[in-house]
C-alpha cells in the first residue's frame, strides 16, 4: 500500500505551518513508523483508537497492517500537479491548519469537486482528487486532516494551543501509518 | 485513548478581491477600483535578522515563486558581501542560480496556462464557470491537462536539482551557490522518465504556442480588442537588448516605443522608481519618478518583457518572438496577448534549461565569491509575473536593518486598475445588474496579469472575488461574489 501525507500552508504564517510543521514532526519519526507495530511501539508510538462521524470503522490491528510505503510531502498550496501525486497512492492524506473548527483535530473523508477558486493557483483537497479522477482514472482513497490554529500573522512559530493540537494531530496520524490505514471509507 | 474526530467545512485565512464600480447620475461608470490587501508586514519581519538568512527567508513570501524571491534576495547579499551583480560571480553559480531560475518560470508559466488561461481559451470567458476551470480542460483536452500537469513537475524537478530541495531551497547563498548540479541529476532532467526529459518539455511548450496561435487566428477580435489600452512597460533587459530573465539592465518603454529609462543599473532603481500610497488601497502604486504618477505607471511581466526586449536569445522562441512581432507590431499594448508572451517565455526557459543540462560548468567547484563588504545592496530579477525588486540595509553587526520589497503584482496595480476599468465601462454602463458575464469579463481582464495574491496578500489559497456598483451618492445598487 502506498501512502502519501501531504501537508499545505505557509511556514511563514504562524499557526498556518501545521500542515508543514506535521509532516516534519512525521520526518522525525519516519523510522519508527516504516518500522511497523513493533519498531512504533519500542519509540512510543501508540496506535490510536478514534471514532469519526462518518461512519469510520475502527483502524486494523498493528499486528496485521499490511506492507507499506510512506511519502511524506509539505506545499504552500495545492495545484494541478498534486492530482499526478494522488494517481500514484492508495491513499493520501491532505493536512491543513484550520481556522475555524472546534478545537482539537478533525479528519473526513474528501469526496471530487470541480469547484476551483477565482485567481490564485490554489485548488482545493476535492478539486485535485477530481482532477486525479479525470486525467488518470485513479480512484485513491483521499482524507482531510485539519488542526486548528489560533494566529495567523506573519512570524514563525506555533500559538501554544496549536502546539498541544499539533502533537494530538502527529499522534493520530502516526497511529493511522502504523495500522496501515484510516479504516474510514473512501467518500465516493 | 480515544480521539474524537468530526466533520467540518475547512476554512483558512482568506484574502479576496475587492472590485468597486462607481456609477454616475447618468448611469455611466465614473469609476472602477481593485482594492487588494496586501501586508506589508514582511519587510518588518526580515528586520533584525542575518543577512544570509534573507534568501531562504522570503520564501515564505510566495507559495508560487518562492524561487524568485529567494534569488532576488541572493542577489541583493551579492552586493552585500561584496561579490558584485551578475558578472561578479563564478561560472557555476551563474548558470545555477539560471537554472533554477528557468524552471522556475516553466512551472509558473505552465501552470498558468493550464489553470488560469485555457480554461478561458477552451469554452470562452462567458462560459459557465463550473465547465470553465482546470477540470474542465481534463475532460475536454486530457492530453493538454497531462502534458500541463507533467511540465509542472519537471520545472519543479529543475527547482529541487539546483536549490536542494522542490520548496525552501537553499541553493543561493549571499556570493553565490551552495551545491553544483550532479551528473545524475542532469541525466535525471535530459532523459527522466514519463516523458520527464528536456526535449519533450521543449516540444510540449511549442505546443501550447501553436495552442494559442490556433485559438487567435479564430478568435482575433477578441483577443485583440479586450481591455487594449496604452501604457509604458518596464522590465530588465540584457545589455545588448535581448530578453534575459534572470539578469540585465532596466529599460523602460512608452505606448509608442520610446525609450523612457534604459540601461540603468538596478542598484539605482530608487533615482527612477517611486511609489505612490492611496488612501482606499494597501497596496502601493509604482511610477516612474521622470513622469509623475499619473503619466508614469507601467506594466511588468510577459507582455512587457516582449515588448522591451529587442530578442530572444534561443533558436525557437526567436522564431516565435518574430511571428509574435509581425502580428502585433512593435509595442504590444493588447492585454490579452499576455498569454501569447507568457507561452513563448515558457518556450524560451525549456530551451535555456536544456541548453544549460548541456553545459559542463555546472560540475564546476567553484561556487562562491566575495569581496568587500558593502551596507546596502539591491537584487531585481524578472519573476514570472514581472520586475521583483528587493533591497537591503545591513548593519556592521550583519544583521538587516531595512528591506524594501517591489513585488511584481504591486508593479502591475495600476495596469490592474485599468483593466477593470476597460472592461467595467465597455460592459456595465447604464446597468442596474452586475450579470455572470460581467463577472466573467472581470476575471479575465485580472486573469491576464497572473496576480500572485498570496504574494501581495494573506490569501493562503482563497482567493473571492467580490464586485460591488454604487451609485453616485454610495448607494449600494448591486453585489456579486464569487469563489
Amino acid at each position: 500500500m502506498k501512502i502519501l501525507i501531504l501537508g499545505f500552508g505557509n511556514p511563514g504564517r504562524a499557526d498556518d505551518a501545521l500542515g508543514p510543521l506535521l509532516i516534519e514532526e512525521l520526518e522525525r519519526r519516519r523510522a519508527a513508523i516504516e518500522g511497523g507495530a513493533p519498531a512504533a511501539r519500542a519509540a512510543g508510538i501508540q496506535a490510536v483508537d478514534y471514532d469519526a462521524t462518518a461512519g469510520a470503522a475502527q483502524p486494523a490491528s498493528p499486528a496485521v497492517a499490511p506492507a507499506r510505503e510512506i511519502d511524506l510531502a509539505w506545499s504552500y498550496e495545492l495545484a494541478a500537479d498534486h492530482a499526478y501525486d494522488l494517481a500514484r497512492h492508495d491513499l493520501t492524506i491532505f493536512v491543513d491548519a484550520a481556522r475555524r473548527q472546534a478545537e482539537g483535530v478533525r479528519l473526513r473523508s474528501v469526496r471530487p469537486s470541480r469547484s476551483v477558486t477565482f485567481s490564485t493557483h490554489a485548488m482545493t483537497p476535492a478539486s485535485v482528487l477530481a482532477l486525479a479522477r479525470e486525467l488518470y482514472r485513479a480512484k485513491p482513497e483521499v482524507h482531510l486532516l485539519t488542526i486548528r490554529g489560533y494566529r495567523w500573522g506573519l512570524g514563525e512559530g506555533l500559538s501554544p494551543g496549536a502546539a498541544d493540537n499539533l502533537a494530538a494531530a502527529a499522534k493520530l496520524v502516526e497511529g493511522i501509518l502504523t495500522c496501515g490505514g484510516t479504516g474510514m471509507p473512501p467518500a465516493g | 485513548m480515544t480521539t474524537k474526530i468530526t466533520i467540518g467545512p475547512v476554512t483558512r485565512v482568506e484574502g479576496h478581491g475587492k472590485v468597486t464600480i462607481q456609477i454616475n447620475d447618468k448611469g455611466e461608470v465614473e469609476q472602477s477600483r481593485l482594492h487588494i490587501v496586501e501586508f506589508r508586514g514582511f519587510e518588518r519581519f526580515v528586520q533584525g535578522r542575518p543577512y544570509w538568512e534573507a534568501p531562504v527567508l522570503v520564501q515564505r513570501l510566495c507559495g508560487i515563486c518562492p524561487v524568485s524571491h529567494h534569488l532576488a534576495a541572493a542577489k541583493a547579499m551579492d552586493v552585500v558581501v561584496g561579490a558584485g551583480t551578475g558578472a561578479g560571480l563564478t561560472p557555476v553559480a551563474e548558470k545555477m542560480r539560471r537554472l533554477m531560475h528557468y524552471g522556475q518560470i516553466f512551472q509558473s508559466h505552465t501552470l498558468h496556462f493550464f489553470h488560469l488561461a485555457s480554461p478561458d481559451l477552451l469554452f470562452g470567458y462567458d462560459a459557465d464557470p463550473a465547465k470553465r476551470n482546470v477540470i474542465g480542460v481534463a475532460l475536454e483536452n486530457p492530453e493538454l491537462a497531462r502534458h500541463a500537469v507533467l511540465m509542472r513537475k519537471w520545472g519543479q524537478e529543475v527547482i529541487a536539482a539546483t536549490a536542494g530541495k522542490k520548496i525552501h531551497g537553499t541553493g543561493a547563498v549571499p556570493g553565490g551557490v551552495n551545491k553544483n548540479l550532479q551528473p545524475e541529476e542532469r541525466d535525471l532532467l535530459l532523459a527522466g522518465p514519463d516523458s520527464m526529459n528536456a526535449d519533450t518539455m521543449v516540444e510540449w511548450a511549442l505546443s501550447a504556442v501553436a495552442f494559442f496561435k490556433d485559438y487567435y487566428r479564430s478568435h482575433r477580435e477578441f483577443i485583440d480588442n479586450f481591455s487594449h489600452f496604452p501604457s509604458n512597460h518596464l522590465s530588465l533587459v540584457r545589455k545588448d537588448g535581448a530578453l534575459d530573465l534572470y539578469h540585465g539592465v532596466i529599460r523602460a518603454i512608452d505606448s509608442e516605443g520610446k525609450r523612457i529609462i534604459d540601461d540603468v543599473d538596478y542598484q539605482d532603481y530608487l533615482l527612477y522608481i517611486r511609489e505612490e500610497v492611496r488612501s482606499w488601497s494597501y497596496m502601493k502604486f509604482p511610477f516612474i519618478k521622470a513622469l509623475g504618477p499619473e503619466r508614469g505607471w507601467y506594466r511588468v511581466g510577459p507582455l512587457a518583457r516582449l515588448n522591451t526586449a529587442e530578442f530572444i536569445p534561443s533558436p525557437l522562441a526567436q522564431r516565435e518572438f518574430e511571428e509574435y512581432k509581425a502580428a502585433t507590431g512593435r509595442v504590444n499594448d493588447r492585454c490579452m496577448h499576455t498569454h501569447w508572451a507568457r507561452l513563448i517565455e515558457a518556450l524560451h526557459a525549456a530551451e535555456m534549461i536544456r541548453s544549460l543540462l548541456r553545459d559542463p560548468d555546472l560540475q564546476g567547484t567553484n561556487l562562491c565569491v566575495a569581496g568587500t563588504r558593502e551596507k546596502r545592496g539591491v537584487g531585481v530579477i524578472e519573476a514570472p509575473r514581472g520586475t521583483l525588486f528587493h533591497e537591503y540595509e545591513v548593519s556592521e553587526s550583519d544583521q538587516i536593518t531595512m528591506c524594501n520589497l517591489i513585488v511584481s503584482t504591486t508593479n502591475n496595480n495600476e495596469p490592474m486598475n485599468r483593466a477593470v476599468n476597460f472592461v467595467a465601462r465597455a460592459m456595465m454602463t447604464g446597468k442596474q445588474k452586475i450579470t455572470e458575464p460581467m463577472m466573467n469579463a472581470v476575471e479575465v481582464a485580472i486573469r491576464a496579469y497572473d496576480p500572485c495574491l498570496s504574494c501581495a496578500t494573506h490569501a493562503a489559497g482563497r482567493m473571492p472575488l467580490e464586485i460591488t456598483m454604487v451609485g453616485p451618492e454610495g448607494d449600494l445598487i448591486d453585489r456579486r461574489e464569487t469563489d
